[in-house]
């Protein structure tokens, strides 16, 4: 079978990431091609390469081009006429122009859908998300029980078929990264390198007011007994929304540090005693499983989205709002008591079972084969 | 000077407040007809046959009698009704009773109880009082519905010969001539009393003697009549199942009455009563017939091959950790049976130790850390919130660190161990609650003992929760299970949480122990549970 697979970016973000690591697994009995929207570090990944029938970059990203929706559902129309693919797999709701385009050329389309409702908001802001959607999708497969949730409440039609899954990670490939030594060490504003005898807590992403850094710096304010590490774009050329830089150059801590953009985060995972996940909507954030598959303890607020099923059942979910007293008054109370080994090595093993990017990635292929008239076969 | 002019002026009070009254008199005359509350026959036999009525009882009552406290209505203790709502002289009794409505149901004697009455008979609670006391004395004593919980015609007629035929019914019998008699409303038997609390109840406060019982605390009448006086009540006001001991104890503030019995009834009749604090223990028989007549018709030989098919949810809320390895331990009743666990842990008693034991004992569990709003009700809301199809399991088990600051230690152990040993006592019990819950007509099962019927100050947010519900009038009345751990059919759960989800439960930080007693939505709901029951013609089972 031949699929077409779109990612709205190519960049280490959460949908594209998964985006690729489920098209290379798509890659062992398809013929995948990956087009994104937009040029991206993933692109030019060797592996990727190596694993995809061919790589495309259609340039129609509304960050890098000014094409209107018809401009590019006709762009769109023309790729997969000179493609001829089986199956159009749009990953996210973000590339969702181009259903309208797999409809157009009477192709089955899967909608993988990652966003939650203000996400839909904003895409359907600027025309990339319409209410109508799920006349153009013939199967929609969404990564959390709040994602299938929000998008069936912002679209005005019923989806024909859903498929819900967890989000997956490829662990092996986050295992040996995060065994890289060689990264570069964090410093504060001050440019000083970390303390080693204070714990550390961490997020991780690039800092914004959607992943809540001024949440995350204003708890460091507050307990300057801990290290808090950002890791991830947080200066003003890397993270040009990241709310918190005004009280972080105007009131500066010497317990903050950052790490800034790096393309291999884990062994800062490994530097970490607590990862705090402080973003106000995410639908499920990878780093949430990186973290607990690499045996830290992990705290997250339900009001965040999808990670709420995983730190349930293995970190600690605080129900409802994301504040910053509630963070504070929780990290107290976990470091007057240290909660060692909180994650045993069985449920490890679970974990890892139930979020392998490779078991998910072939639930979803079993179901889009049935899609498509032609058989799986090797490529 | 000042007390010459205090007499003055009470005096003119009088005299208009007099004036007043004989000005309205043939109006309250007749309005006190039209709602049925004077008896002509009964109110003649209170006098010598040589008074003169002149042909007109009830004027006669409207200039005369109403101030001498002679009643107009078998039922209606004028006396009693004027000491009890402490009415002030001039204020007609009658009148001030015929206006009360709702949760405001005013009682005409100690032992009509008409709000227990109406939601227990009548199921609607837009009648006045007036119209429940008339469904009762017409229609409601033929049929043996009981005024309150401790008169029962049935027994009352059946025991003493002759009362049925006093022409003005059993109650009216037992109000004017059984209680100084000496006789009993209800049937004694299984039941625990207090000699002193009886003696008391059955003075004649008109005659009163010291008898034996009371004799080693009053040694004259006069002291006898002075204890009553100093507690602003008459004796009907002591409940007959009133037992001093229960209430110093279970009282966790009262246990310097506990070795003196009669400074806990005067504390009873001066406050209690209006705290509604708990007086006495519950017969279990007398709540466990629902259970017991299911339970005897089913086949046990079969039961203990039985596999039950209930798709079970257990959703735990624990506000007090140490009470935690208590709740585990009945929850191990559950082992070897299929369900999924929910925990809510409250932020803040939380502690990483207890969340690391948590999870240690219940691998599978979901825990989640919340604020403490709602009690446990809030706890079991946030739970329903990761449920994505709560109807895809059959039955929800509610359990949760109950404790209660308000009544002593000892009362409240009690109440949580009777409430999880009725849900999860052991494992036969939970194969018995599962068996049950397999017939889908199901709606509730839990603590007979704990099975209660009033309102109380809920009255305002109850309604409320009936009408966003939807719960029609005749399944509006209150009927429920105290302390809500419990098993519940999926279809009631399901019915609460689609309708109520958004409601914002109160925040318990930083609150007062009257807060906490009553009035807030969590104390609502914990009664509504019994009201989707009826509105979905699911039976609730006490057990």
């Amino acid at each position: 079978m031949k699929i077409a697979f779109i990612c709205h970016d190519a960049n280490l973000t959460g949908a594209p990431k998964v985006g690729f690591e489920i098209a290379r697994c798509f890659s062992r009995n398809n013929e995948v091609i990956m087009i994104t929207k937009k040029d991206g570090s993933l692109l030019s990944t060797p592996e990727y390469r190596s694993a995809f029938y061919r790589v495309l970059n259609s340039n129609t990203s509304h960050e890098v081009s000014r094409f209107k929706l018809p401009e590019r559902i006709s762009i769109a129309k023309e790729i997969m006429q000179r493609e001829k693919p089986d199956l159009l797999y749009v990953n996210s709701v973000a590339s969702s122009d181009w259903c309208a385009a797999g409809k157009e050329c009477n192709i089955p389309v899967v909608l993988h859908s990652h966003e939650m409702k203000n996400e839909l908001l904003s895409l359907e802001s600027i025309k990339i998300f319409e209410r109508d959607l799920p006349r153009y999708v013939d199967l929609l497969v969404t990564v959390s029980g709040d994602a299938e949730r929000d998008i069936i409440e912002q679209c005005s039609l019923p989806f024909k078929k859903i498929l819900s899954l967890k989000e997956g990670i490829n662990f092996q490939k986050v295992w040996e990264l995060s065994r890289a030594g060689d990264f570069v060490q964090p410093k504060n504003i001050f440019k000083q390198p970390m303390e080693t005898n204070r714990p550390t807590i961490s997020m991780c992403g690039v800092a914004s007011k959607r992943k809540g850094s001024d949440i995350f710096f204003q708890t460091a304010k507050q307990l300057g007994q801990f290290n808090f590490l950002w890791i991830g774009p947080w200066d003003r050329g890397e993270a040009p929304w990241n709310i918190a830089l005004d009280e972080y150059h105007g009131s500066p801590i010497d317990n903050f540090y950052t790490t800034n953009e790096t393309n291999n985060p884990y062994p800062y995972f490994k530097l970490t005693d607590l990862f705090v996940l402080t973003s106000r909507e995410d639908p499920n954030p990878l780093v949430v499983m990186e973290a607990i598959f690499l045996s830290r303890l992990c705290l997250g607020f339900s009001n965040t989205g999808g990670s709420k099923e995983l730190l349930n059942r293995f970190g600690i979910l605080l129900h409802g709002d994301i504040t910053v007293d509630r963070l504070t008054s929780i990290v107290k109370k976990i470091y007057n008591a240290p909660m060692r080994e909180f994650i045993s090595e069985e449920r490890k093993q679970l974990f890892v079972r139930e979020y392998d990017i490779e078991s998910i990635a072939k639930t979803i292929e079993m179901e889009i084969s049935s899609l498509v008239k032609k058989p799986i076969t090797p490529a | 000077m000042k007390t010459l002019f205090k007499y003055f002026r009470n005096l003119f009070s009088n005299f208009v407040q007099r004036l007043i009254l004989s000005k309205n008199r043939s109006k309250h005359g007749r309005l006190i007809k039209q709602y049925g509350l004077f008896d002509n026959d009964w109110y003649v036999s209170q006098f010598p046959a040589s008074v003169d009525f002149n042909n007109d009882p009830l004027k006669h009552f409207l200039r005369q009698g109403i101030l001498e406290d002679k009643s107009p209505h078998p039922l209606f203790d004028l006396r009693w009704y004027r000491n009890y709502y402490k009415l002030k002289k001039f204020t007609n009794p009658l009148l001030h009773f015929a206006a009360s409505t709702g949760r405001f149901h005013r009682k005409p004697n100690a032992f009509l109880d008409t709000r227990w009455y109406a939601e227990n008979y009548l199921k609607s609670s837009d009648l006045k009082a007036y119209e429940i006391l008339n469904h009762y004395y017409v229609t409601g004593e033929k049929i043996n519905n009981r005024p309150c919980e401790d008169f029962d015609p049935e027994f009352y007629r059946g025991t003493y010969a002759g009362v049925g035929d006093f022409k003005y019914g059993l109650l009216a019998h037992y109000l004017d001539h059984g209680r100084v008699e000496k006789k009993l409303p209800f049937d004694p038997h299984g039941k625990e009393f207090h000699p002193l609390c009886i003696s008391l109840q059955q003075v004649n406060i008109d005659h009163v003697t010291v008898d034996e019982t009371l004799s080693p605390y009053f040694d004259s009448s006069e002291k006898l009549r002075s204890f009553f006086f100093s507690c602003l009540s008459l004796p009907e006001d002591i409940p007959l199942r009133f037992i001093p001991g229960n209430y110093a104890r279970y009282n966790s503030d009262l246990k310097i009455f506990e070795n003196n019995p009669l400074e806990a009834i005067r504390h009873f009749l001066l406050h209690g009563s209006k705290e509604n604090r708990i007086y006495r223990d519950f017969n279990k028989d007398e709540y466990t017939n629902s259970f017991y007549s299911i339970w005897r018709n089913i086949n046990k030989t079969e039961l203990l091959h039985h596999r039950p098919n209930v798709k079970t949810c257990v959703l735990v809320h624990i506000f007090y950790p140490e009470l935690y390895p208590e709740i585990k331990t009945y929850l191990d009743n559950l082992s070897g049976f299929t369900y999924d666990i929910f925990f809510n842990l409250v932020e803040n008693n939380w502690t990483p130790q207890l969340h690391n034991l948590v999870r240690s004992d219940f691998p599978d569990a979901r825990i989640i850390v919340s604020k403490n709003i709602g009690r446990d009700i809030g706890g079991f809301f946030n739970l329903l919130s990761y449920i994505r199809n709560i109807q895809s399991y059959n039955a929800f088990l509610l359990i949760h660190s109950k404790k209660s600051p308000h009544i002593s230690e000892e009362l409240s152990s009690k109440w949580r161990n009777d409430l999880l040993e009725s849900t999860i006592g052991s494992r036969e019990v939970v194969l018995q609650n599962m068996y049950l819950l397999e017939d889908h007509n199901t709606g509730l099962v839990g603590a007979a003992l704990w099975r209660h019927r009033g309102v109380e100050k809920n009255y305002e947010k109850y309604r409320y929760m009936l009408k966003v519900l939807d719960i029609s009038a005749k399944n509006s009345h209150c009927d429920y299970l105290s302390g809500t751990i419990m098993w519940v059919n999926a279809r009631v759960v399901d019915y609460l949480y689609s309708r109520c989800n958004k409601l914002e439960l109160e925040d318990g930080n930083d609150r007062s122990l009257e807060f906490h007693m009553d009035g807030q939505y969590a104390h609502t709901i914990e009664r509504i549970f019994g009201n989707i029951c009826q509105q979905l013609s699911l039976k609730m089972i006490f057990r």
